[in-house]
């Protein structure tokens, strides 16, 4: 089953074949948790926003018409479950609370560098983020990225320049600029 | 080219513009100071993002959503309820340290239809068979620790266990002596579930469903087995005070095959 494509793994998945979704998790499920510890920065949070893209994929999969690669939707998913969960760790802390300490990196986080560019990932705005993360560590291609966040394809481009822009500013200690106005974001 | 081309600059950085797009972008350049330190800067940022590695997603994870998807699991993540349970086992210095049974199986998943993942891996009714101690599975070019896999007619109890964790701590520093990983770290640097034998990566995945993400224990030996009656894995696991210095004890776990929860825990210094 491993060498089957997605779109026939979800095939199968639909028709009653229960082992097939567990093909499709065992193939993307580091890819899920990845996006998701690069988006959120906790281990544990990744871990929780993992598990709720693929229990979001299990109800939702019979709305997967298959217009779109499987990997497409289901960043698709797991990016609007991190936002969500950002927009939730949002509303705990308040406003004008300090901003919180950095949190504990993965154990397996590879090094110290590695350590210094996740965190400073997280003060890129989260928009940009989702951007940089998708086609600088996981090699989303552009389109794909568009057709997953539903955003035109310059806004995508402009995005991740801005994003890699505000890294670098954030790797160098300087405070990233934040989202420019919508306005400026939608480019076409 | 007046505007800043925010737009261009990506794919420029990327080394993907046409020859047309490359020379007005180089133009503008030429004249734009901002544009070109940030397309300086955007290098650095691409080539930082780059060098980050793929980490592993948390062991369980793919069996806990199964879990939560039939609606047997509880809710929320095994491993939280579980880590302070591991947590004073581990605090009890000295010798064999065995918790009381810690659930009789009632919510055992009990799956509709038949799906063949939904359960561990099949009961031991074949010859006993075992997969090599620390071998490494050689998937694509990489190597991962695999451990110790085998099945048995035995049906443990909780004293079987001190027993038990005692002969695998004397087989854990044999293992050791012939290069096993020493550390966590060490460990988990060339770790990589999907390059375990087909028949244990389910077996696996069922063991370590409460096991807390941090990734501090470090998988030794899995027997299928039974204790007190019921179909179940006992696993036995390797800590250190951290994830970069030496093991110092051995854990024995006891999961319901069906179910995939545990039943009792164990502890012995290394």
């Amino acid at each position: 089953m491993n060498e089957l494509p997605d779109q026939e793994l979800v095939r199968r998945y639909l028709r009653g074949d229960r082992p097939a979704f567990t093909a499709l998790m065992e193939r993307h499920e580091r890819r899920v948790y990845n996006l998701a510890y690069r988006m959120l920065g906790r281990p544990e949070d990744a871990a929780d926003a993992a598990q709720e893209t693929w229990l979001i994929c299990l109800r939702k999969l019979s709305g997967f018409r298959g217009a779109s690669a499987f990997t497409t939707w289901l960043h698709r998913v797991a990016v609007n479950v991190c936002l969500d969960a950002l927009r939730s760790r949002a509303r705990e802390q308040p406003a004008d609370e300090e901003v919180e300490p950095p949190p504990a990196p993965d154990p397996t986080e590879g090094s110290a560098a590695a350590i210094d560019v996740q965190r400073a990932l997280l003060r890129v705005p989260e928009e940009f983020r989702a951007v940089l993360i998708l086609h600088d560590v996981q090699d989303v291609p552009y389109e794909e990225i568009a057709e997953a966040l539903g955003t035109p394809l310059g806004t995508v481009k402009s995005r991740l320049h801005r994003g890699r822009v505000a890294l670098a500013r954030a790797l160098r200690g300087e405070q990233p600029r934040g989202a420019p106005p919508s306005n400026l974001q939608e480019t076409t | 080219m007046n505007e800043h081309p925010d737009e261009l600059l990506a794919e420029y950085v990327d080394g993907a513009l046409g020859p047309e797009d490359r020379a007005r972008v180089e133009a503008h350049l030429a004249v734009c100071e901002a544009c070109g330190r940030d397309v300086l800067m955007a290098r650095n940022a691409r080539g930082a993002l780059a060098g980050l590695a793929e980490l592993g997603a948390p062991p369980g994870l793919a069996l806990e959503v199964r879990r939560q998807a039939r609606g047997s699991g509880g809710g929320g993540r095994a491993w939280r309820v579980v880590a302070p349970i591991a947590a004073a086992a581990v605090l009890v210095a000295g010798a064999i340290v065995i918790l009381s049974q810690l659930s009789n199986g009632e919510e055992a998943a009990r799956t509709a239809g038949g799906g063949g993942t939904e359960q561990p891996a099949a009961a031991p009714e074949a010859a006993p068979q075992e997969v090599g101690e620390a071998e490494a599975a050689d998937v694509a070019g990489r190597r991962s620790p695999v451990p110790r896999y085998s099945e048995s007619d035995t049906d443990y109890s909780n004293a079987d266990l001190a027993s038990l964790a005692r002969r695998l701590r004397d087989e854990a520093r044999a293992a050791l002596d012939r290069g096993l990983a020493r550390t966590s770290t060490e460990f988990y640097a060339g770790f990589d579930v999907s390059a375990f034998p087909p028949e244990l990566r389910d077996v696996y995945r069922c063991v370590v469903a409460e096991v807390p993400p941090e990734q501090l224990i470090v998988p030794f030996a899995i027997e299928a087995a039974s204790f007190q009656g019921e179909a179940a894995y006992i696993a036995s696991f390797l800590q250190g005070p951290a994830p970069d210095q030496p093991y110092d004890r051995i854990l024995m776990w006891v999961v319901g095959r069906e179910d995939c929860s545990l039943r009792s825990l164990a502890s012995q210094r290394l």
